[in-house]
């Protein structure tokens, strides 16, 4: 009850990301190395989440930390977009698509996982969704690198996340827990697969002939 | 005379060696029923029943096609045999991302580089039901040894179908196999076919001192490991007076050690 409103200020609060001013002087450094740095820092982040999730999980305790555990998932507004998605209609994406899909999910992410931190109620929990906070704010603000490096325009922030439920108790909650974690996990893995496919599509020369295109 | 059984609890096993097309379950029984037996298997995904194809060839596997990529939900498979005396089943509940595993690398191709006594150029290709190497790229893991020894190298490769092995030891048959792995999700294949292959030599009438000690150090006992003076010779990749001065003398020292170990 109490502690669901506590959330949704939070959440509205701290999704307020700055808006990130045009990188016009690092783009000779090539947008193919921001692509390899972003592509670099999901795997590092899915590598982290699998401790964090862990920890996490057994936290929240039986029968959220069971290997097995697959339970159904409730009929209601997804907190945030879901990586899942069509074959042929992920492959369709244009680079701009793909990247804004990348963007507002670990934006909306990052928001749900610090009012989580906000939450926490042992140290040791702080302490790792603290340290993950940071990793993945740092894979958003690469991401907007990316964008912005290619031209794209920033998605806006997002707001406090619509049609948020209160819990009617604690179990749905802890099912809330268990399923942000699976989406943040579903995501770093496509996540990578999206990375691989922009490092091929945007070699160094592309990267210099645009340049040279928008200084005249 | 065998007695007719139940059946008991059947081994299941599902994989997608064809990512991100789909994936395919393969069962067999344990230990015989001695009459016939009959399977059913279903697939669920959250709430969703899908058919799973049962396949001509081989029998007792059959495959499905991803109706979505970078599903949440797990996959739940459940087999159940039937026979005349009775049923049994067992259930396989697996993430997307967790059964990923290619076919082994194909076309293994190992040769000697002319005028190069440490060298061997090894090349191979993406497993032919591997469907989208551009979208969903491969990595490689090549291991190789002499086989006059047990103890493998090991060479991990994020890119490209090819390598060169700088640090064989000249005149020796190798043995070469390399597996694969999605680049970021998944299991490592089956190794592949090996391949043998011996580094080029000189004719034998100009056979290098290296090559008639490492012809005596053979000789010795099976357990006779390398010293790692063979390092030297890696940094030598650039095949040059200087390297090959540092390879005799790392020749120069095998032979001592195989006169020690005689």
């Amino acid at each position: 009850g109490d502690s669901w409103g506590i959330f949704t200020f939070l959440c509205a609060a701290l999704c307020n990301l700055p808006a990130l001013p045009a990188l016009n002087c690092t783009e000779e450094l090539g947008t193919s190395q921001s692509i390899q740095k972003t592509y670099d820092l999901t795997r590092y982040l899915e590598h982290q989440l699998r401790t964090l999730a862990g920890t996490y999980l057994n936290y929240l305790g039986p029968p959220f930390n069971e290997p097995d555990f697959n339970p159904p998932r409730l009929a209601r507004a997804e907190r945030v977009p879901s990586a899942t998605v069509d074959l042929d209609l992920w492959r369709g994406l244009t680079d701009n698509a793909r990247l804004a899909a990348n963007y507002r999910a670990y934006s909306l992410l990052l928001c749900y996982l610090r009012a989580l931190d906000g939450q926490a109620a042992t140290a040791e929990l702080r302490h790792r969704l603290g340290h993950f906070c940071s990793s993945l704010q740092g894979l958003v603000l690469s991401i907007a690198g990316v964008m912005s490096s290619l031209g794209y325009p920033l998605p806006a922030g997002p707001s406090a996340p619509p049609g948020t439920l209160v819990a009617p108790n604690d179990f749905l909650k802890k099912m809330e827990d268990f399923w942000l974690l699976k989406e943040l996990q579903t995501w770093l893995w496509r996540s990578a697969k999206d990375f691989n496919r922009l490092k091929k599509k945007v070699p160094p020369a592309v990267v210099t002939l645009r340049l040279e295109a928008r200084g005249f | 005379l065998s007695l007719a059984a139940p059946p008991k609890e059947p081994v299941l096993m599902c994989r997608s060696n064809n990512y991100p097309k789909g994936f395919y379950c393969s069962w067999h029984l344990p230990t015989p029923t001695y009459i016939p037996n009959s399977f059913n298997i279903s697939v669920i995904h959250g709430t969703r029943e899908m058919v799973c194809e049962k396949n001509v060839f081989p029998k007792n596997r059959c495959h499905i096609r991803y109706l979505q990529l970078f599903s949440t939900v797990k996959y739940k498979v459940t087999l159940t045999v039937t026979n005349a005396l009775g049923k049994n089943s067992t259930t396989f509940t697996f993430d997307e991302f967790a059964i990923v595993k290619p076919d082994p690398p194909e076309s293994v191709v190992a040769k000697p580089v002319p005028n190069n006594p440490r060298r061997l150029e090894v090349s191979w290709q993406n497993p032919s039901s591997w469907p989208d190497p551009e979208s969903f790229p491969l990595k490689f893991f090549l291991r190789y040894r002499p086989l006059i020894l047990d103890q493998w190298q090991h060479v991990e490769l994020s890119d490209g179908t090819s390598h060169t092995i700088t640090d064989a030891f000249a005149g020796k048959e190798y043995i070469i196999q390399v597996a694969a792995k999605d680049n970021d999700i998944g299991t490592w294949s089956d190794w592949s076919v090996a391949v043998h292959a011996t580094p080029w030599t000189e004719e034998p009438k100009h056979l290098t001192t290296e090559a008639q000690i490492t012809e005596t150090t053979s000789a010795s006992t099976s357990s006779f490991m390398p010293p790692p003076t063979t390092k030297i010779c890696d940094k030598g990749a650039v095949v040059g007076s200087g390297a090959v001065a540092v390879c005799w003398t790392a020749g120069l020292v095998l032979a001592a050690y195989g006169v020690l170990f005689i």
